[in-house]
C-alpha cells in the first residue's frame, strides 16, 4: 500500500509524525498529509460513489475527521494510511447507503469510474499504477470470479455477507468461505510486495 | 464460536462484511487478547488497504483542499480563543451598550433642546408674520449712536397685546462684565425693559410685554451697562429711536 517507500524516506515527516502534529493542532501537518494521500483517498471514494461532487464532499469530510480525531488512531492496530483508507471507505459506503446511489449504480453498471467522462488521471496516480496498483490488480484478477465478486461487493459496495449471499443467490456459508479464500489468496500474492515496501 | 471460527471471520471483518453479531463476537475475542487473530487481522488489513489503493487514481479538484484549509483555519481561530473570552466579550458588549445608550440619551436630550429652540423660533416667525399683516402693529426704528454707529434695531409693537418684538443687528458682543439694556422712553424718563443678549454675529431678539401702567411711550433706547443691568441708565446709549 505504500508504493512510494523510497520517497517517504526522503520526507521530513512520515505519516505517523504528521498525525502527531495534527493532534497538536498543526495545520501544516494536515496539509502535508492531504497532499500526500488525498489522491488515494479521493480515488477510492470516487470508485465507491461514482460521483465527483459527492466524492469531493466525502474527501473533505475524511480529512476533517482526521483533523478532529487524530488521537483515535491506534498505531498498534493499523498504519496511518490503512486507518485513513478505512475511514474513507466507511464514510463513502455510508454515503452510498444514505443517498441510495447503490441502487442507481446497480441499474447502470457501466457507470464505473473508468468510463466516467471528465476525469483526468493524476500524474501521481500513474506512478502508483505502475507497480503497486498493477500488483494488486493482478492479484485481484488472478482470483476466480466467484471469489473476486463477493470481495468487490463487500469492499466497494459495502454489502454484508448476508446481502452478498442474497444478491449472488448463494448460501451464506459459501460466500463466507469464498471471501476468506480470496482474501487469503490475495495475501499470499501480496506478501512479497508488503515485505519489500514495508507497508 | 471457537477460535478457528472467529479467525475465519477476520477476512470479512476487514471488508466490513460482517453482521453486528459476528462483528461483536470477533471484537470481543480480540479484546480478550488473541494475538493470533490480531496478526491475522493486521495482515488482512494490509490486503484491504492495498485493495483500496488499486483503484484508478484520480486527482481531486484543488478547490477541495482550499475549502478544507479555510474550514480548518476558521476552526483554529475559534480554538485559539481563550476561555475567558466569552465573559470578557459579554462584559465589553455591556459596556459598549451602556455607552451607546448614554450617547443616545444625550443625543435625544440635545435634539429635544433643538426641537424646543426650533419650535420657539417657528412660533416667533408665525407671530411676526401675523404682526406684519396686522393693522394694529407699529414699528419703531432704532439707529446706532456714535458709540455703535453700525448697529440698528427695529421694534415691532403689537398695540393690541401691548407686546414689543425687538430685532437687533450688528451690535458688537460684550465682555462678560457688561450688558446691553433696553429702555422704554416715556416723556424723557427711561423705564427698564430688561437686558439684551447678543449672539456672536451681534444679533439679538427680545419679546417684551409693556407694563399696563406705562402710557404714552415715546421711544426706545439701548444702553451699555454693567452686567446684570441697572434700575436707571448709567452708561452710554448705543441705540435710540422714537415712535
Amino acid at each position: 500500500m505504500q508504493p512510494k517507500a523510497h520517497e517517504q524516506r526522503s520526507h521530513i515527516r512520515d505519516d505517523a509524525s504528521l498525525l502527531r502534529g495534527i493532534q497538536r493542532g498543526d495545520e501544516t501537518a494536515l496539509e502535508e498529509l492531504y497532499d500526500r494521500h488525498s489522491t488515494a483517498v479521493y480515488s477510492l471514494v470516487l470508485r465507491i460513489l461514482a460521483d465527483r461532487s459527492a466524492a469531493e464532499d466525502v474527501l473533505s469530510d475524511v480529512f476533517w475527521r482526521i483533523w478532529k480525531r487524530a488521537e483515535s488512531h491506534d498505531p498498534s492496530r493499523a498504519s496511518v494510511i490503512a486507518w485513513m483508507m478505512t475511514i474513507a471507505r466507511r464514510r463513502a459506503i455510508d454515503e452510498l447507503r444514505m443517498s441510495g446511489r447503490r441502487e442507481r449504480r446497480e441499474r447502470s453498471p457501466e457507470a464505473s469510474v473508468g468510463t466516467l467522462q471528465g476525469m483526468r488521471p493524476s500524474p501521481e496516480g500513474a506512478t502508483l499504477a505502475t507497480e503497486t496498483q498493477q500488483h494488486v490488480r493482478d492479484a485481484l484478477s488472478a482470483l476466480a470470479p466467484e471469489q473476486r465478486t463477493p470481495i468487490e461487493l463487500a469492499f466497494f459496495e459495502g454489502l454484508t455477507h448476508v446481502e452478498i449471499a442474497a444478491q449472488l443467490q448463494q448460501p451464506l456459508g459459501t460466500i463466507k468461505t469464498r471471501i476468506r479464500a480470496g482474501m487469503q489468496r490475495m495475501r499470499e500474492q501480496l506478501v512479497p510486495y508488503f515485505d519489500q515496501s514495508g507497508a | 464460536m471457537n477460535h478457528d471460527e472467529l479467525k475465519a471471520l477476520c477476512a470479512l471483518y476487514v471488508l466490513d462484511a460482517l453482521g453486528p453479531d459476528d462483528r461483536g463476537a470477533l471484537e470481543e475475542h480480540l479484546a480478550e487478547g488473541c494475538s493470533e487473530c490480531e496478526r491475522e487481522l493486521a495482515e488482512l488489513l494490509r490486503v484491504g488497504t492495498a485493495l483500496a489503493a488499486s483503484v484508478p487514481q484520480v486527482e481531486p479538484d484543488p478547490a477541495v483542499k482550499s475549502r478544507l484549509m479555510a474550514r480548518m483555519r476558521r476552526r483554529a481561530v475559534i480554538r485559539s480563543v481563550p476561555v475567558w473570552f466569552p465573559a470578557a466579550a459579554a462584559a465589553l458588549a455591556l459596556i459598549f451598550l451602556g455607552w451607546q445608550t448614554l450617547q443616545l440619551r444625550q443625543q435625544v436630550a440635545r435634539q429635544q433642546l433643538q426641537i424646543a429652540d426650533l419650535s420657539g423660533r417657528l412660533e416667533s416667525q408665525v407671530e411676526l408674520s401675523r404682526l406684519l399683516a396686522s393693522a394694529a402693529s407699529r414699528i419703531i426704528e432704532l439707529a446706532g449712536t456714535d458709540v455703535r454707529p453700525g448697529a440698528s434695531a427695529r421694534v415691532l409693537w403689537d398695540t393690541d397685546a401691548q407686546m414689543w418684538y425687538l430685532y437687533v443687528s450688528n451690535l458688537a458682543p460684550l465682555p462678560e462684565d457688561q450688558t446691553y439694556q433696553l429702555w422704554f422712553i416715556v416723556g424723557d424718563q427711561p423705564h427698564s425693559a430688561g437686558i439684551l443678549r447678543t449672539d456672536e454675529a451681534g444679533s439679538a431678539f427680545a419679546r417684551v410685554e409693556l407694563p399696563p401702567d406705562l402710557v404714552d411711550v415715546a421711544g426706545a433706547a439701548v444702553s451699555l451697562e454693567p452686567a446684570g443691568g441697572v434700575p436707571q441708565p448709567t452708561g452710554p446709549i448705543v441705540l435710540l429711536g422714537n415712535v
